[in-house]
């Protein structure tokens, strides 16, 4: 794995720990609904995590030399489109119906998913100037 | 006050966030972005808890212009819970009370807001849902099968099955392909 990728992935890990870190704090504070919204959180860190190292595999022992970063820079960037367009549909359902318990359960799943496509973005752009 | 909506009233109660929303809404009624404010929350976050705290009789809402103002459900906090616990259930309440429960827990899963996911495979459950369904008709109205057929479409595409169903389930009849609710439903 290259340095870039890594750190990508020391990031989402932090993110992790951070968020399981809350969570366990709001259990034993008693704010069990909110310890869950944090495990959902985590969950979406760890989808994202699952599959940028995917992508990553998928591109090893291939000779293709500075397109590595294209490919993986294009190729994962899709993946923030792709994977919340069904969170999405949910997310504008439960506002049509009025449901607030399901609306913040999606809002926080795609606010995951924004945090780190614009910490993505911002990692590679910083290692293509360099 | 039934078992189940005392479970429900005392689990909502269990949490350190709600608490604190009652306790800040016991002294003046509020919307979301002020008890956001007070209580160092995130407005959605909030919005999660009220939904419960309502759900669960604890709060009740009204519009104001732009705003939902929240008030704290007073009468509800007003019984004891000695008179709580007192109070009996006979066995058939609690058999009803079963079934509503396994009756809603069947609807809850099936239906996303009033449209049939899909077709249980369970007899037992396909018959709930069927019934449910059978709400969208009017007892004593004859209805043609097009006009059966445009009622089971709004909750779900397969709706020559779900027709079909219902009438082997003696929840419509058919004759002379009009249909008609059967009238104990």
């Amino acid at each position: 794995m290259r340095e870039i990728e890594e750190k990508y992935i020391n990031y989402i890990d932090e993110k992790i720990a951070e968020h399981n870190s809350i969570s366990e704090q709001h259990k034993i504070d008693d704010r069990k609904d909110e310890s869950d919204l944090e495990k959902i959180k985590v969950n979406i860190y760890e989808i994202f995590r699952t599959l940028f190292l995917s992508d990553i595999k998928q591109l090893e022992g291939k000779n293709i030399g500075e397109k590595a970063d294209i490919n993986i820079y294009g190729g994962f960037l899709l993946r923030f489109d792709t994977i919340p367009t069904n969170w999405k549909m949910s997310l504008d359902k439960a506002i049509e119906h009025g449901d607030t318990t399901k609306q913040v359960i999606e809002e926080h799943k795609m606010s995951v998913a924004k945090g780190l496509k614009d910490r993505f973005i911002e990692m590679f752009e910083e290692h293509g100037r360099h | 006050m039934t078992e189940d909506k005392t479970i429900k009233l005392f689990k909502c109660l269990s949490d350190k966030s709600r608490l604190q929303i009652l306790k800040t809404l016991i002294h003046e009624d509020m919307y979301v972005e002020l008890l956001a404010q007070r209580l160092d929350l995130a407005p959605s976050t909030i919005s999660f808890h009220l939904k419960k705290l309502e759900d669960a009789g604890a709060v009740t809402s009204r519009k104001e212009q732009y705003y939902n103002i929240y008030s704290i459900n007073e009468d509800i906090f007003k019984s004891s819970i000695l008179d709580i616990i007192k109070e009996e259930s006979s066995e058939a309440d609690l058999q009803k009370q079963r079934e509503d429960n396994y009756r809603k827990k069947v609807i809850d899963n099936f239906f996303e807001y009033g449209k049939l996911k899909n077709i249980p495979a369970q007899r037992k459950k396909r018959l709930i849902i069927l019934e449910e369904i059978a709400k969208a008709f009017q007892p004593n109205k004859e209805y043609t099968e097009r006009q059966v057929n445009i009622i089971i479409a709004d909750f779900h595409d397969d709706f020559c099955t779900l027709r079909r169903e219902m009438v082997g389930e003696n929840i419509l009849t058919r004759e002379n392909s009009i249909y008609k609710l059967i009238n104990s439903r």
